[in-house]
């Protein structure tokens, strides 16, 4: 070959690799941009180091310090008021119909780990969820769990800064050693009101608490059958009386004796993947007309 | 037939080095992806060497901050698997485009698991144990965490792939 059609050559590569190569940089400068930002919001725990194999000095230039906020879950302190609320319609009377998930769209879906298994099981992808393991009426307040375009917040101010229509709330079990029904349902009201305050129109279930097996209650004293009840009646009047719409999930898993059968659960308290799909037909066919 | 040889040559030039960035992990072009693992597998591995107590069930990766505090735009591909919320068991690998971004996704699971750890301990004290043993390890562009009960049986999987 002469030395001609070795300029070529080099020509045709650089010109056909030029674009490709400019590209990659410019997205390799993008990554690396995001991920200095999200990096910035990091921590490495120095017990974890070790486990991992390295220092905290090692990790420092690319884990930055951060706010504490972003490693513990603060409790909120400021006493919470609930805004004035003339506009909202009171329904008492809901009638029931078939739904397909897409009603599902605009709900929002807050609870405790129950309500968790139920999102996470059910295979319905991209609910949204404010849920944790060990969520309460309280805690929905004053736990800041949630982070939201980089913000650490409660249920209750991640709740404000989302449109819905519909909220599917789902507490009981982790308040049923609570001296008195009232003192949950009153706690469980302000939630409700809340939630109205965000959106007067929404529609807000009030779901009943589970019931447990025989097993779980052997295994632990805090648990009763006879509360669970007396809390779910106390739900379905203070859902009545603010308006919420009260769903008897507890009518499908509960046998005649008043407990969850074994087989609905690992551990008699929380649904396995076969019995949230009975939950989610329950929720299906009580869409609620408007 | 007329063949250009230079144009020829300058073709199979462009195919040999296009292979060569391809096959790189990620976009770097100074890192190289040495290991290509089938987290699917490791993490059915694991499940049936009877390291949990608990029954594991594989989540869909879209919920990846609800279940392990990191947003799904930080991994390329991310194998979950929960508990039933009776335990504090989980087992996820996740696939980071290029092995520095390892770090990044080490210090979520950190986060998410003292998390864990402020959850379970007001509400099944017995679960903190297993949290504060969850094993995190690394290998080029993946991340392993779990929480086991057993984790001298899910050790023995992981040490295989996480070296």
């Amino acid at each position: 070959m002469k030395f001609k059609d070795y300029l070529q050559i080099g020509f045709v590569i650089i010109f056909i690799l030029f674009v490709p190569i400019c590209l990659m940089i410019y997205s390799r400068s993008e990554k690396v941009a995001l991920l200095e930002n999200k990096t910035s919001e990091s921590f490495i725990a120095p017990s974890f180091l070790a486990q991992i194999g390295q220092t905290e000095e090692e990790t420092s230039e690319t884990e930055p310090e951060t706010t504490e906020s972003e490693t513990t879950t603060p409790e909120v302190t400021e006493d919470y008021t609930l805004p004035d609320d003339n506009s909202r319609i009171y329904i008492t009377d809901y009638r029931f119909k078939n739904v397909d998930t897409s009603y599902f769209d605009d709900a929002v879906f807050i609870g405790n780990s129950r309500l968790q298994g139920f999102v996470l099981y059910s295979k319905i992808p991209d609910l949204t969820a404010y849920t944790y393991v060990g969520m309460s009426v309280n805690s929905y307040f004053t736990k800041a769990s949630f982070t939201i375009n980089g913000v650490q917040m409660t249920a209750a101010k991640a709740l404000e800064n989302t449109e819905f229509s519909k909220v599917y709330l789902k507490f009981g079990i982790n308040e049923i050693g609570w001296t008195s029904v009232s003192q949950f349902t009153d706690a469980y009201a302000k939630v409700v009101e809340h939630v109205f305050s965000c959106n007067p129109n929404a529609t807000v279930f009030v779901q009943s608490v589970l019931p447990v097996s025989k097993e779980a209650i052997a295994a632990d004293s805090s648990l009763s059958k006879e509360k669970i009840e007396a809390f779910n009646h106390g739900l379905q009047e203070m859902a009545g009386k603010y308006g919420a719409c009260f769903l008897d999930v507890y009518s499908v898993f509960v046998n005649e004796e008043g407990y969850m059968p074994h087989e609905y659960s690992f551990d008699g308290v929380h649904l396995n993947v076969a019995s949230v799909q009975h939950w989610l037909e329950y929720l299906l066919s009580h869409g609620v007309e408007r | 037939m007329n063949i250009n040889k230079p144009f020829i040559l300058s073709l199979l030039c462009i195919l040999a080095i296009s292979t060569c960035l391809i096959t790189a992990c990620g976009t770097s072009n100074t890192e190289s992806a040495k290991t290509s693992l089938d987290s699917d597998a490791i993490c059915k591995e694991i499940i049936e060497a009877g390291a949990f107590a608990d029954t594991l069930n594989i989540i869909d990766s879209s919920y990846s901050d609800m279940t392990i505090g990191i947003n799904t735009d930080s991994f390329t591909n991310a194998v979950i698997y929960t508990g039933s919320g009776a335990t504090a068991e989980e087992l996820s690998i996740i696939q980071v485009a290029e092995a520095k971004n390892t770090d990044y996704i080490i210090s979520k699971l950190q986060t998410h698991i003292a998390n864990q750890a402020n959850a379970y301990g007001g509400y099944k004290p017995e679960e903190v144990d297993k949290i504060n043993n969850a094993i995190i390890k690394k290998t080029d562009c993946y991340v392993i965490l779990c929480v086991a009960s057993d984790n001298a049986k899910a050790l023995d999987i992981i040490d295989k792939y996480f070296k």
